[in-house]
């Protein structure tokens, strides 16, 4: 797996990546994460049932993501993929850099690839004319791809011109036994109304910000509790000060996510702001937490949780607030379900080991594939991304794998020490005995 | 479940993760993109209407080339300050006057500025100027004529461009200042510290006080405002021309080109727009939230 | 295990007998001191090793018999083996010496719980040793078989040198126990009085140690040491009139504290009082950082002394006094004209700037006023400055350090005009820049919010923005004019503080560099050790391994590190780029010395 957002970067991603991978070493694949080095880790660590990261030494060019010459980072990229004999290489988030460096990479190596989106892109303005463009590139030729939702998908087989055929929706999961409810930790004098989210724009935290004094004026009893850190903190202080909630409006910064549930058992009501989602995790731990989810209907949401579960809105203050209202009131009569049964509900729907399941599946249908030769690659990309840019990159392909050429004149791929498997089907890794040793014996770098 | 397993029963797709559906996971149903819309809330231009928002552009450059007529009048000779000055004063209470009227008519609620507080505006400014003409006459002495109206040229083109043609009331502090720096400089050059003083009064009145009340004038007004911007140009290319001909032809171009020829190119591409929208999308915000 | 003997090189030909040491039981070795030949009476045995046990607070014990088979002493060996039951031991060391043999060999008697002897014939084995490893040596732990090395060391070194921490250490050296060469050490220094029995002395034991030769030359410094007693008692009595001197009323009143903080003749004075205080001190040094710390004052002092009779010597020869007085009063009026000329200059269209012509005329007069303050201040001045050189000299007696810091002193007041140009200019600098950058932001209409040390934006009323907008053109045009007389007189000032900062760094020189431990290290290396070296002596196949033990002195780097004497330069500097700052927003700035005082 490869993918610039990994431990200790905290986020959807990041949780994805190891969990998937987890499961992945107990089904007896061996998996190997690569990530670049964050600040003084670096080098390889071993996680948790010897799941094997290597941090490597690459430049960081913003937001955690590095900078790409679609050649510097070849020659690492290519001692991993040799000396851990990959199979099949799995990028991670179309934001990573990294992740499309080593697509890129992994094709002209003659591996089969796989790679998964977590996000969502418009298409209306320049920079994401560009990005989508880039995208487009990136999975010319990728074997198969893996979207969050339904709504990711049809968005990615937009963005990047593919045939939906190849697209496959794998949902993320969220581990149960981490949220369970507990309500004698809410306190009944009140309504407390949680949220947790990065405090950006794209969560909509403006709309929070409206909505939070027009609740407050109307119901005396409610609170709000927010976790979370980011530019935006700024405008829920400016509405704390100016209406005075200082002791209802609790800002807790940002939080670690074990503390998350600590949080959220706290509340009566999980709001959700998003202006955009693929698939939101944070509704899904809050309605696995026994909450009421209030929501923006946006992205991929409508499709996480069935209706019983969560009240949608539009995004926009009147109908969010209007949402909440009749949450509350509903909470007020009583008429709601208990914690417990809707985490008996919920925790059923998503699990790890169903993802993993899927996942297998994909790459069972991959390692069959065959890689396309260079010549037809350099065809499919003149005819897939357009003459400029397909050109363009048909060229540096040609680069790429005379630069891979040089390398394995220079260090050939025999000469490399093979790595010693912590996992996988040979894996020395044995604090657990590993019950399953399938008939896969393939490995996959995700 | 997963890629390319058998085909399932003639159970109906649901576009819903929460539920084990028996179609595999790259299922691709005839519902597939069915959110999708195009081009969904376009606005359709009428030429006019947008020739008409396009005017208050080409007032505004209109208004630049008054101010430079003006100076050129005055380092001329031909216009003396005092004349300035005096023209300046009975515009500008005909203005406030103007001004005034249009306010008591909406009777907007918002915090009325009181007679006293203008006047003590009024003052600073008129003392300040005066204290400072002649300091400033001395300013730019040393500095080369070409650097001086280089200067002046670009922060005039700053003033344009940062312009807030949509909220023109309190005028954006980045372009007035702008203009207020390049009016400091072009008055600098003037012979006297009077011509200074006079020059200055006067871009404070193109540059500060005449949006406001064309923004006044906009709002209760509409029908005499495209007049009173028609008559503006008339009279910006007319001024120029009296000084500078070939500066009122290229100012003429302009402004055709501006008021006429850039809406006729907005509404003739509209037709070329092809924008992709669906569920993916970021909502936007359209409420204003900065009251909050 | 192996097991490490370190044996005195001194001990190698002594006679048969029993073996003195200490058992370093943590790291399994043993540090042999002294032999005790035959023949001896157990029991005085143990009652001297006691005493010296008592007397040296190191855990002395027998170690094991020592042979050298001479000829007629035949059946040493089962006397020797029945020894171990007289001094029980938990191992006991039988080392053999044959003559004509370079190697020793050992052999191992355990005790077991029974008390049985239990024999353990040692294996000799060829093994490699890592010579440059100084503190390793049990990484053969996992082999069965006891084996021995022998680690000869120089027994009047080691009792003598001082072992230095090495700096990259990673362990804690808090937490870490004391390393096994660290320990051996330790106990060679400690055990200083079992090597004054004499060889040549009558009594009831007979041993062979390193000895001391020189007994007569110890007894001159007895007599010295006496000496000095009434010595430092008249410095301390001085030294208290002195403080007393100081701490009178007056001395404390604002102005005079704040020129004495200023004049770095004071500073060099109240560094000087303080070595004194601790030279004087009746107490012994405590440890060996203390000594050598006083060390290294008395020897700077003497040297700094010596080379200020030098310059005494030299000044008041030939009358050189008058010679640099009738120098100076010329000199400072000619730096005076030529500040003139500048500000002339300054004052025209220098270097074909464009000044505001207005403020250049009003800044250049009012500099050139004060030249000529301050031209009719030193001509009134020009009579004295003989005497003042005169008496001024005479510190040197002093110290080198006195006689620089006075010039540095002088230097100061001489350029005092400069540097109130440079203050005049900078502060007019600084407010011209502050009051740029804050309507630099208005400007843009942006403002600075204090209480969340960010730019906000704001909505400015018209006219505010007028004023600060008129303000802004004047400042900004106004700005090169003022910036060039700050360079130039920033320039100026800096060849002064230059100037000065050389002097400061030789004067902080001569204060702080630790000449005596320089001294030792050149003269004695071993006395200052960073570390061992081992060398292989021989290794016969028959024998165990025997190794060499030499002393690494410590770099001279790190003999500087160490022991120089704590001064004002030790203090954190500003970096330079906080410097090129600083001088960029106009902020003042002061030569090294005054940093952490001017500061505030």
């Amino acid at each position: 797996m490869v993918s610039d957002f990994f431990y200790p970067n905290m986020g959807g991603v990041e949780s994805h990546i190891y969990q998937l991978s987890q499961c992945l070493i107990e089904k007896g694949h061996k998996v190997v994460i690569v990530t670049h080095a964050y600040g003084r880790r670096k080098g390889v660590r071993h996680l948790t049932n010897g799941l094997k990261v290597y941090y490597l030494p690459l430049q960081v060019m913003y937001n955690q993501s590095t900078a790409t010459t679609c050649f510097h980072s070849l020659p690492l990229m290519r001692c991993v993929f040799v000396r851990e004999r990959i199979t099949v290489v799995h990028a991670h988030s179309s934001f990573s850099a990294m992740g499309h460096d080593a697509l890129f990479h992994a094709k002209t190596m003659g591996l089969n690839t796989v790679f998964t989106d977590h996000s969502l892109f418009g298409f209306a303005d320049v920079s994401s004319v560009l990005t989508n463009k880039l995208l487009t590139v990136s999975l010319c030729d990728t074997n198969h791809t893996v979207c969050v939702s339904y709504t990711s998908k049809e968005n990615t087989v937009l963005r990047a011109a593919l045939n939906p055929e190849i697209v496959s929706v794998i949902p993320n999961a969220v581990d149960p036994t981490d949220f369970t409810p507990d309500p004698s930790q809410r306190l009944d004098d009140r309504i407390t109304i949680v949220v947790i989210s990065r405090l950006v724009y794209r969560k909509g935290i403006d709309l929070l910000g409206g909505l939070i004094p027009e609740l407050c004026l109307k119901h005396p009893d409610l609170h709000f509790l927010i976790g979370g850190e980011g530019p935006k903190r700024l405008v829920l202080e400016e509405v704390r000060e100016k209406y005075q909630l200082h002791d209802r409006v609790r800002l807790l910064g940002a939080l670690e996510h074990k503390d998350v549930r600590g949080v959220l058992v706290q509340g009566h009501i999980f709001l959700n702001t998003s202006l955009t989602e693929a698939f939101c995790m944070a509704i899904l731990e809050g309605a696995s937490c026994g909450l009421q989810v209030v929501s923006t209907r946006v992205g991929g949401i409508p499709e996480v949780l069935p209706e019983e579960l969560i009240t949608m809105c539009e995004p926009n203050v009147r109908a969010l607030c209007a949402g909440l209202e009749t949450v509350i009131a509903r909470q007020r009569s009583g008429s709601v379900p208990s914690p417990a049964s809707i985490h008996a509900r919920v925790q059923n729907l998503y699990t790890w080991r169903n993802v993993a399941e899927r996942t297998e599946k994909v790459y069972d249908r991959v390692a069959g594939e065959e890689v396309l030769p260079l010549d037809r690659r350099l065809r499919r990309l003149r005819a897939h991304c357009g003459p400029v840019a397909g050109s363009i990159f048909a060229f540096v392909a040609v680069l790429d794998f005379l630069f891979l050429l040089l390398l394995q004149w220079w260090v050939p791929d025999w000469v490399m020490d093979v790595a010693v498997d912590a996992t996988g089907p040979h894996g020395l890794w044995r604090q657990v005995p590993s019950s399953k040793v399938g008939a896969h014996s393939k490995s996959a770098v995700k | 479940m997963g890629p390319d397993s058998a085909p399932g029963p003639a159970v109906p797709w649901r576009k819903v993760l929460w539920e084990c559906q028996p179609f595999p996971d790259n299922y691709v149903d005839q519902r597939f993109l069915e959110e999708l819309r195009r081009n969904e809330g376009i606005r359709q231009y009428r030429y006019w209407a947008v020739v008409k928002e396009a005017g208050f552009v080409g007032e505004r450059l209109s208004c630049v080339a008054i101010f430079i007529t003006i100076w050129l009048y005055i380092e001329e000779g031909l216009l003396s300050p005092e004349t300035l000055l005096w023209t300046s004063l009975v515009c500008a209470l005909l203005g406030y006057g103007l001004h005034q009227a249009l306010t008591s008519q909406v009777e907007s609620g918002c915090e009325p500025r009181t007679r006293l507080a203008d006047l003590q505006s009024a003052t600073i400014f008129l003392s300040f100027t005066f204290g400072f003409s002649p300091v400033l006459k001395t300013l730019t002495e040393s500095v080369s004529t070409d650097t001086v109206y280089a200067m002046s040229a670009f922060m005039l083109l700053a003033h344009l461009v940062s312009f807030p043609y949509a909220h023109p009331s309190p005028p954006g502090s980045f372009s007035l200042n702008a203009a207020l720096f390049a009016s400091v400089c072009l008055a600098s050059r003037l012979p006297g510290a009077l011509h200074t003083f006079a020059m200055l009064s006067c871009a404070l009145l193109v540059f500060a006080l005449w949006p406001c009340l064309l923004q006044r004038l906009r709002e209760n007004a509409p029908s005499q405002f495209t007049g009173v911007c028609v008559g503006v140009c008339i009279g910006g290319v007319g001024g120029l021309g009296s000084q500078w001909p070939g500066g009122a032809v290229l100012l003429a171009l302009a402004l055709w080109s501006v008021t006429l020829l850039c809406p006729l190119l907005l509404v003739k591409l509209q037709g070329q727009k092809d924008n992709i929208q669906g569920p993916w999308d970021e909502a936007e915000i359209h409420e204003d939230l900065s009251h909050f | 295990m192996v097991l490490k003997i370190f044996f005195p090189q001194c001990c190698n030909r002594a006679d048969s007998g029993l073996l003195v040491g200490r058992w370093i039981s943590s790291q399994d070795s043993a540090v042999v001191l002294a032999v005790i030949h035959y023949p001896f009476i157990p029991g005085h045995v143990k009652q001297y090793i006691q005493q010296m046990q008592a007397k040296s607070g190191v855990e002395l014990s027998v170690l094991g018999s020592w042979s050298l088979p001479k000829d007629g002493q035949e059946g040493m060996e089962s006397f020797l083996r029945d020894l171990s039951t007289i001094f029980p031991q938990e191992r006991w060391l039988q080392i053999n010496r044959e003559v004509g043999k370079m190697g020793f060999t050992c052999q191992v008697l355990q005790r077991d719980q029974n008390g049985r002897v239990v024999q353990r014939e040692t294996k000799k084995k060829n093994e490699k040793v890592d010579e440059g490893a100084g503190e390793a040596g049990g990484d053969e732990e996992e082999q069965e078989e006891e084996k021995v090395i022998f680690v000869h060391y120089e027994q009047r070194k080691v009792m003598l040198s001082q072992l230095h921490p090495i700096e990259n250490g990673v362990p804690d050296p808090k937490t870490a126990p004391p390393s096994e060469l660290r320990q051996m050490f330790q106990t060679v220094a400690n055990s200083q009085p079992l090597f004054f029995l004499d060889r040549y002395d009558d009594g009831p034991l007979k041993s062979t140690h390193w000895q001391t030769e020189g007994r007569e030359a110890s007894i001159i410094v007895e007599l010295l040491k006496q000496a000095l007693i009434p010595l430092c008692m008249l410095i301390g009595w001085l030294l208290s009139v002195w403080t007393w001197v100081c701490n009178i009323r007056i001395f404390s009143l604002y102005p005079l504290r704040f020129l004495s903080s200023k004049l770095s003749t004071c500073i060099q004075l109240s560094y000087r009082t303080e070595h004194m205080r601790l030279l004087s001190s009746p107490k012994p040094a405590a440890g060996h950082m203390q000594f050598m710390r006083k060390a290294n004052i008395v020897v700077s002092f003497l040297v700094d002394v010596a080379l200020g009779m030098l310059l005494i010597w030299w000044l008041y020869r030939d009358n050189h006094i008058t010679m640099l007085a009738n120098m100076l009063v010329p000199a400072a009026d000619h730096v005076a004209k030529e500040l003139d000329e500048l500000l002339q200059w300054l004052m025209g269209a220098p270097a074909g700037l464009k000044m505001n012509r207005a403020l250049d005329q009003v800044l250049g007069r009012f500099f050139l006023y004060h030249i000529h303050l301050w031209i009719s201040y030193i001509h009134l001045m020009s009579p004295f400055i003989e005497g003042i050189l005169w008496y001024g000299g005479l510190s040197a007696c002093l110290g080198l350090t006195f006689a620089l810091s006075l010039l540095s002193d002088m230097v100061a007041l001489l350029t005092f005009h400069i540097y109130c140009f440079y203050v005049y200019g900078a502060r007019l600098y600084c407010l011209k820049i502050y009051g740029l950058s804050s309507l630099w932001r208005l400007f843009r209409g942006k403002k600075w919010n204090v209480l969340r040390q960010r730019v906000d934006s704001c909505s400015y009323d018209l006219d505010q923005l007028f004023i600060g907008t008129l303000l802004f053109t004047v400042l900004l045009f106004l700005l090169p004019t003022t910036a060039l007389y700050y360079l130039v007189f920033t320039l100026l000032r800096l060849v002064v503080v230059l100037f000065q900062g050389v002097l400061h760094l030789s004067v902080d020189f001569i204060n702080s560099f630790p000449l005596f431990a320089m001294g030792l290290r050149i003269t004695k290396p071993y006395r200052l050790a960073e570390g061992v070296k081992f060398r292989v002596l021989c290794e016969e196949p028959g024998t165990a391994l025997h190794l060499l033990m030499e002393i690494n002195p410590l770099k001279c780097s790190a003999v500087v590190q160490t022991y120089r004497t704590l001064t004002y330069s030790c203090y954190p500097k500003d970096s330079w780029a906080a410097l090129v700052k600083k001088l960029f927003v106009g902020e003042l700035i002061y030569p090294w010395r005054h940093k952490t005082t001017k500061t505030d």
